[in-house]
Formats: structure tokens, sequence, C-alpha cells
């Protein structure tokens, strides 16, 4: 990875007609030398012929997949192009496109597969407002990884994040379709890969809202904690 | 058990084979997900054979009559049935989303909507 890596953001984006175009606009001003792609998961609203119009990079998908598998579909195309490295970046403004260099140091000197931009680390940088209950989520679900893997990870449900080439494949081969922001993080640590979290600015939600309502946190939060109890370290 | 109920097991395990069978030879059942089925019908038509069997079972087992006992099987038996379902639906769901996946890679790289660039 000496002269300059290959970086592609992989942009995740369901019905985002509002967003999606300034948040292209913004990546593509602010990080010339990186290649990014939308991921269109089936929205039902202007989204695909907002990113036709404007020649942005993306791929629709025929059918919605949900979250999971709209990443994993931008981990296969990484894949696919050979990149070094990947972001997700979501596609609703809450990630921040000047996180982007401190995201991407762990990776490219080598001392993470992952790196995980994290709100909770230099709490001066997000002006990210969450509730106590949700916080309480966060915490529950970091105590959980712990337990299942010895590491304290902080911003569990962070989607912010880069990975190597070895996690591309990874990812691209098995990435979970419900609630993978935990999962992915639990499943890469059994595997040996190395992560490490990294302060990042995040925002409040322009548009949109989020993907868990109140009403199903209560179902998320089993769901997430099934899958985290009943990770096996692959073998061999 | 009832003569009576033993020869209505009896014809119901013998409708069911011949439907089952109907599905296996036109297709419309695979081998593979018909056995199953084929297992919970030679149940019933044993059950139907020798009522006696359920008789002796039901010794270890102490249900009040012995009816109660081969409904707890067959409950037993759908439920078995329904997760094996969920196992396929499961499976199916997998490689349905990685057909969509790349289907989407490929359709959106004809449409030239993302490609290799230099």
């Amino acid at each position: 990875m000496a002269n300059s890596p290959r970086v592609l953001l992989i942009v995740p984006a369901f019905n985002e007609e509002k967003s999606i175009l300034t948040t292209c606009r913004f990546i593509s001003e602010h990080t010339k030398k990186y290649d990014y792609v939308v991921i269109n998961d089936g929205s039902t609203d202007r989204t695909e012929e907002i990113l036709t119009e404007n020649h942005i990079p993306h791929i629709r998908l025929i059918e919605n997949l949900g979250i999971g598998g709209a990443v994993q579909t931008g981990y296969k195309y990484a894949e696919l192009n050979n990149y070094d490295v990947a972001i997700q970046f979501d596609g609703d403004g809450q990630h921040d496109i000047g996180s982007i260099e401190t995201l991407l140091a762990p990776i490219l000197d080598g001392s993470a597969n992952m790196a995980i931009g994290s709100r909770f680390i230099d709490k001066s940088l997000s002006n990210f407002k969450s509730s106590a209950l949700r916080r309480v989520g966060i915490k529950t679900i970091s105590n959980f990884i712990k337990l299942k893997t010895r590491r304290r990870i902080f911003d569990t449900t962070s989607g912010f994040r880069a990975v190597d080439r070895a996690m591309i494949s990874f990812f691209a081969k098995d990435y979970s379709a419900e609630y993978p922001e935990p999962i992915s993080i639990v499943s890469a640590l059994l595997a040996g890969f190395k992560i490490s979290e990294v302060p990042a600015k995040m925002n409040p939600r322009e548009n949109g809202k989020s993907s868990i309502s109140k009403l199903k946190s209560i179902y998320y939060m089993i769901n997430v904690i099934l899958q985290i109890i009943t990770l096996r370290r692959p073998r061999g | 058990m009832d003569n009576r109920l033993s020869i209505a097991l009896i014809l119901f395990a013998i409708a069911w084979f011949v439907v089952l069978i109907a599905a296996i030879r036109t297709r419309r059942i695979s081998i593979r997900y018909s056995m199953i089925w084929f297992f919970a019908a030679l149940i019933l038509l044993v059950v139907g054979v020798f009522p006696n069997l359920f008789d002796l079972i039901n010794q270890i087992f102490k249900f009040a009559v012995v009816s109660n006992l081969i409904i707890g099987v067959l409950i037993t038996m759908l439920m078995i049935i329904t997760f094996a379902l969920t196992l396929f639906v499961t499976k199916q769901k997998k490689q349905i989303d990685n057909l969509i996946q790349e289907i989407s890679i490929l359709k959106s790289e004809r449409k030239k909507d993302v490609g290799p660039k230099k």
C-alpha cells in the first residue's frame, strides 16, 4: 500500500432523495482522490433518477435488501474492483467527510484491519445527540461484545468505518443481514482481525429518521445479543 | 385404540402417499423436500396398522388416553417439519440475497452507472 492506496467510499442509500445529492457533492469536493459508489437499496422515491441524472456512480439493487445487504454489495463491488480500502459512508449526511483521513490512518499504517469512527472517544467532536435509552443500549451491546471477545469497543452501532483488503473479502463473503454494525465487529474480532476505534465527528440526521424506532428497540436488543452470543470463531 | 380410528388413519396415510407420489412424479415437489413428508405419512400408516404399538409407548408417557399421545406425536412432527422449512427458507434467503447483489452489480455495470475508471 506504499503508493497511493485505492479507496472506495460505499454510500448506502434508501429513499434519500432529499440528501443524497448533497452527500455526493460533499464527497466529490472533499475527497477527489477517492472513488465512491452509492448503493441504491431499491429506493421507491426519486433517488435513482437523481443518481442517474447527475452521473453519480451507483449500483441499483433490483430488490430492497436492507442496510446489511446493501453495504455487503459495496464490499463485493470493492473486492471485484481490487480496492485496498473500503469506507462505509452513510447517505443521510450523518457521517463527517472531514473525519475520513483520521479513519484511514490506522488502516494505512497497517495497525488495524478495521477502523471505527466513534462518537464516544472524543465527545467534544460530536454534536450528536442520542437519548439516554439509546446510550444504555449501545453500552449493553458493548458489554456483551467485551464478554464474547474480551475487547472493549465503545461505539458499537457506528456505521462509519474503514476496512482493509482482507476485511473487504471477509465481509463480501459473510455480512449480517440484520443490524450488521455490532455483529460485524464481533465476527471480525473472532476471525482474528484487528479493530481500532478513532474519534469521529457525527452530525445529527438532517433528513429521514433512524432505521430503529422506539418500538423496535427491544426486538433490536434481543436480536443483536442473540447474534453476538451465538457467533462462532471461524474454523481453521 | 378404536378400530375406526385405525382405518381412518390408514386411509388418510394412503391418500397422503398418493398425493405425495403424484406431486413427485410431476416434479411439483423435489425429492429432497418430499422425504420429510414421506416419513410423516409413514408414521401415520404405522400408527394405523399397529395401534397397539402406541398403547405400549403410552405405558412410558402415561397420557390419560392414547389419542392424546397420537396428537402429541403429530404436533411434534409438525413442529419438526415447520422448523425444517424455516431452515430451507433461511438458506434460500441467503442465496436470493446473493443473486440480487450479483445481478445488481452486473446490471449497473452494463448500464455504465458504475464501472472501472482510470
